[in-house]
Order: structure tokens, then sequence, then C-alpha cells
């Protein structure tokens, strides 16, 4: 079972972001769990988790999302897909280096992985059970998906 | 000369000697594998000795004693007072110990893994003063960590041991249905959380109608070690509704609830497959299920009764199971452990109360199915107090129904009341009752299906719930 504390440090990660850069909050809406679909958007970040734990956490967004925070942010005119790529890598960043502060050496973190689009080359082990937390900013969709447990 | 060389010797030998001390205080220092300390009677450190690289003690012992206590939530007051009784030479050491407020000391440092940290105390008696103590520092962390694993470890195996006693004496066809219907129902749960047309409110209203309905069927089955989570369950439900919380990280502790709650269906199938002699004949499941519903029903009465410290018989002389179609068991079932439990905790009085009013001591409740225009209708009815129209019309004006209206409503309507979501005559909740989720949700289980529910009356004499079920599908 994934302890609640542990859950809401990936949570805080995608909160302190876009508290700091996206000018207002993201609202966190009521998580359920995953089924066996796949809950992937545009762009997607993924954490692997190894060690005391195991399993993945991953912020997927949609293009829509992450062109409005990118021009946001930059006060750019318009963005190109790196552009969009590189919003959801710090994005992900963001979330593993809070994780990474906040766990010590309980949880092995790595490198957040960026995927745009193809699904296919999603190959993290999820855990059996994970939590899929609707992300929602100025009308645009997100999701935190995060599942892990006792290695 | 002979003045220069002896002076030399004696610098040599004093040298050696100084080394040799030294090797042996870096050898006894790396034996040391926890911090040390030496402090002073108002807790200050006048020394220290840490062990290889261990961040958290350097960042705790980097502090003065009580900076660092305080800052691990220790009431300073407590450890003054501890220093001071134990600079007190007349106190003994050893009782003293047992009032030591750093036995367990949880550590947070900013950047770190929370650690537990225990300081045990001992004097330094080769002064006639006491003024000066030292205090082992060992962390604890790894070890309460286990104690917690074998704890958890524990409470495991009496769980899985307890769903093993209770499943072997469940009839087998009950179980089989009833654990498909409790995964269907924590299935529905989670659509229900998923949908994004439904509200917070409306998901959690869902999601308590679904609870209370699994934990009904837990309870006709006394399958306590389930009901009783799911009442956990619902008591979160019940406070996320109360919060009116649309915060989705508020959620978590109602997701591992219910995750906890598939993980014992999970166990309970896991066991029964393990029971070499547990035959499940599915094949007649239903039919085994429609014979054996009645002794599972009067178990259901003689339990709650008991639990009420009520006397009840259940009469079920006109009532043949067998002439209910097979699509509305599960909503017959419902209506049936619904109706009986409410009719003894709400209806039924106490043998004392019934004496009173010239009743005999023990209550009856009648089952009965007959065919009626088009539609089978399964009946209910208890020779308890019926409803109190007084207590409903207070209940109705608590809601926020004027006091006019009130004066204008029928019988039949103030009856109505009591299918109002939320509404219980209950004196307090309990696993059973008082929540007041229990007929408003039958009557929608009931519409669900085509059906109705009725609700007859006379105040102090009786109470009939009637579920009339089309005949035709």
């Amino acid at each position: 079972m994934m302890q609640e504390k542990d859950i809401q440090t990936f949570i805080k990660g995608v909160q302190e972001y876009f508290r700091e850069y996206a000018g207002e909050e993201a609202r966190v809406e009521i998580p359920y769990v995953k089924g066996s679909d796949r809950v992937l958007l545009d762009y997607t970040g993924a954490i692997g988790i190894s060690g005391e734990r195991k399993g993945c956490v991953y912020f997927t967004a949609s293009g829509e999302m992450l062109d409005a925070l990118f021009r946001h942010i930059t006060k750019a005119e318009g963005s190109t897909p790196n552009d969009l790529k590189d919003i959801g890598g710090e994005i992900a960043n963001t979330v593993s280096g809070n994780a990474r502060k906040h766990f010590g050496d309980a949880f092995m973190i790595s490198i957040p992985m960026l995927l745009n689009g193809d699904a296919s080359k999603f190959d993290f082990d999820m855990a059996s059970v994970s939590y899929v937390f609707p992300i929602q900013w100025r009308g645009y969709k997100a999701f935190l998906v995060v599942g892990f447990e006792n290695a | 000369m002979l003045q220069e060389s002896d002076s030399a010797l004696e610098t040599a030998t004093l040298e050696e000697r100084f080394n040799a001390a030294e090797r042996e205080l870096r050898l006894l220092r790396a034996q040391i594998d926890s911090p040390l300390l030496i402090i002073n009677a108002a807790g200050d450190i006048e020394a220290r000795v840490v062990p290889g690289t261990d961040k958290i003690a350097e960042y705790f012992l980097s502090l003065p004693m009580l900076t660092a206590v305080s800052f691990a939530n220790i009431d300073k007051e407590i450890l003054n007072d501890f220093f001071e009784l134990f600079f007190d030479k007349r106190r003994n050491e050893n009782m003293l110990r047992a009032i030591n407020p750093l036995k367990k000391v949880r550590i947070h440092a900013s950047g770190l893994e929370d650690r537990y940290l225990s300081f045990s105390f001992q004097r330094f008696h080769d002064t006639e003063e006491l003024t000066q103590a030292i205090v082992r520092v060992k962390d604890i962390t790894r070890e309460l960590e286990h104690a917690e694993r074998l704890e958890a470890e524990r409470q495991e195996n009496d769980r899985k041991t307890e769903i093993l006693f209770k499943i072997i004496h469940v009839d087998a066809a009950l179980l089989a249905e009833f654990m498909d219907s409790a995964s269907s129902g924590l299935e529905a749960i989670n659509t229900a959380l998923k949908k994004e047309s439904l509200t917070p409110e409306q998901k959690l209203k869902q999601i308590a109608r679904i609870a209370h309905s699994i934990k009904g069927n837990a309870g006709m089955l006394e399958l306590d070690f389930f009901r009783h989570e799911v009442h956990r369950f619902e008591d979160e439900v019940r406070h996320l509704q109360s919060d009116s919380t649309t915060d989705g990280s508020k959620f978590i502790t109602l997701l591992n609830m219910k995750e906890g709650l598939k993980k014992n269906l999970n166990d309970m199938e896991a066991l029964i497959e393990k029971l070499s002699n547990f035959k499940m004949e599915t094949g007649s499941a239903i039919i085994t299920e429609k014979t054996k519903i009645l002794n599972v029903l009067r178990q259901l009465v003689q339990k709650v009764a008991q639990e009420e410290n009520k006397s009840v018989e259940l009469d079920a002389s006109a009532i043949n199971f067998e002439s209910i179609p097979n699509r509305y068991l599960a909503v017959v079932r419902e209506f049936l452990v619904q109706a009986i439990q409410n009719a003894i905790i709400h209806g039924i009085e106490s043998p004392d109360e019934r004496n009173q009013n010239n009743k005999p001591k023990q209550a009856v409740i009648r089952l009965q199915l007959a065919e009626r225009q088009g539609n089978l209708e399964l009946t209910v009815a208890d020779d308890g107090r019926g409803l109190h129209l007084d207590k409903l019309k207070q209940l109705a004006f608590a809601r926020g129904v004027s006091a006019d209206k009130i004066a204008r409503l029928t019988p039949a309507q103030i009856a109505s009341i009591i299918l109002v979501a939320g509404v219980s005559t209950a004196a307090a909740t309990t696993e059973r009752a008082g929540r007041g989720v229990g007929l408003d949700m039958l009557r929608d289980s009931l519409h669900a299906v085509g059906g109705k529910l009725r609700i007859t009356f006379r105040e102090g004499d009786y109470l009939q719930l009637t579920a009339q079920l089309p005949i035709a599908s």
C-alpha cells in the first residue's frame, strides 16, 4: 500500500511548479485507481523508482496545456514540439527533485524520461496499483500517475 | 652534556607515550559505532565524538543540546526537570532511566529523511561533584521500522486467520455471490471516482450508497471483518462529505481504504482456492442461494436482535424464494437485509416497552410474497411501534421545511420523509444504522430494476415495507 505522505510528495512537486512558474495554482481533482487503460496524453515525463520501493511516477499533459504554459512563462507568441517537450521535462524534473529532497536514500529516483505522443515507448514498470490524479490548470488537462510498492 | 641527553631522552619517551596514547585513543574511537557526548548539568554539550559520516548525527550534534531537543519537539521544561533529577546524586540512576524523555526522538532535518534517535545517559562518578554525564546517541530508525514491520505482519496474519475462520463457516455459493457483488461494487466506486461528469458531491453520494450496500451484504453473511472495514470506509466518505472538499489530494486515504477492501477480497479468494475440500458448486450456485437465503436471514435476525437486546421471531411461512426470478435476487436480498435490520433497530420496541404497551415481549417480523396486478410483492412487516410522525415532522423542520407546510402534509407524505437521503431516526451512528442512507438507497435500487417501494404503517402498531417488482421483464 502506498503511504499517503509519499504520494503527497509527488503531488506537491507538481503544485510547486505551477505555483512558481504558471502564475496560478494547478487544481488537483478527485483521483481514481488506474485500470488497464493507458493514461497518456501528448507529452509525458516519467520517473522510475527503485531501491526500497519500485514503480513509476509520471506527469502527462496535453499539448494545449504545455503550449499555454510555455507562452505564459516565455511570453513567446508560439511554441515548437521541442519547447513543449522541454516544459514537460521541467515539470518532471521539479517532481523528481522534490522527491529526492524528501525521500533521501529511501527511494532511488531516476532521471526523468521524456516522451511525446508515442505511447509504445513507455516501458516503465508500473506497480500493481497506481493512482491517477487529474490536474486542471486554466481549463487545460493533465494527469499525475503515481504507482510504487515495496520492492 | 649529560643533562642535555637526559632531557632528549625524556622528550623522546614523552613523545612515544603521547603517540601510544593517541594510537589507543584512535583505536578506541574506531570502536565507537554511535555518537558519544559529554554534557554538563545544564544540558550543554561539552565534548562529542561522532563516528563516520553520519550526516544527521552531525547536524543534530552541531546544535547545543537543548536547542536541538527543542527542535525535535520535546518540551524543554520536561527535559530541564529530567536533567535536574539526573544531576542530583541522591536520585537513583536506574530509576531515572525509566523516565528519560529522550528514549525515542524523531529528528526532522531539511533535506534529510526523518530519523529516530535514542539518547541514554550515564553519570560521571570520578569527582565529588556530579557535573558531567556521558550521553550515547543511537539511531533506532531501522529498529523501529523492523518492529513496525513485525507488528504489521502479525496483524496481517491475524486478519488472514479471521478471514479463514469466517469463510469456512459461510455457505460457499453465498460467499461466491458476495465476493462477486462486492468486487463489482468496488469497481463501481472507482467508476464513480473517475466519472468526469459527476461533481465531487455526486461522486461521494454514489460511493456512500454502494458502500452501504456492500456492508449490508457482508453483514448478512456475518463477515464482520469486512463489514467493519466498509464501515470505516463509510466514515471516510462521510468525513469528505462534511468537508465539502474538492481537493483531490484529500482522497488518498479513501483510495487506500478501497484498495484495502480489494485486498481483503483477493485474500479471501486465495484462501478459498487453498482449501482443498472447499468445493465451489458454481453450476448450482443460484439455486443453492435461494434455498439457503432463509437460513441466512434467520441468523441475521438473531444477531441484530441480540445486539439490540430485543426478542424477535422471523415468520417466513408465507414466502417461497424459488418463485423469485434470478434477475431480482440481488435486489431482493438487499431489500430483505435492509428492511429486517430497520425493523429490529428502529421499529421493534424493547421487551419492557412492549410489555408496558400490552404487546408480547417477542416481536414478529413476517415475510410474504404474493403476485398482484402483474407485480411480485415482497413484504417485510413488523409489529413494532410503526412510524413516529411527530419525530419525522421535527426532522423535516430541522431540514428546512416550513411549519406551515409540515402542518399540511398527510401522514403518507410525512412517512415518505424516511426515504430522504441523510434522514435517520437512530440516536447514534453504528455499523448497522444511523447514517440515513438505507431506505433511500433501497428505493433507488428498486427503481433501477423497474420496481417500487411502498410503506404502510399504523403509529404504535406496525410498519410494512413492500417491494413491488414487475413480473414481465
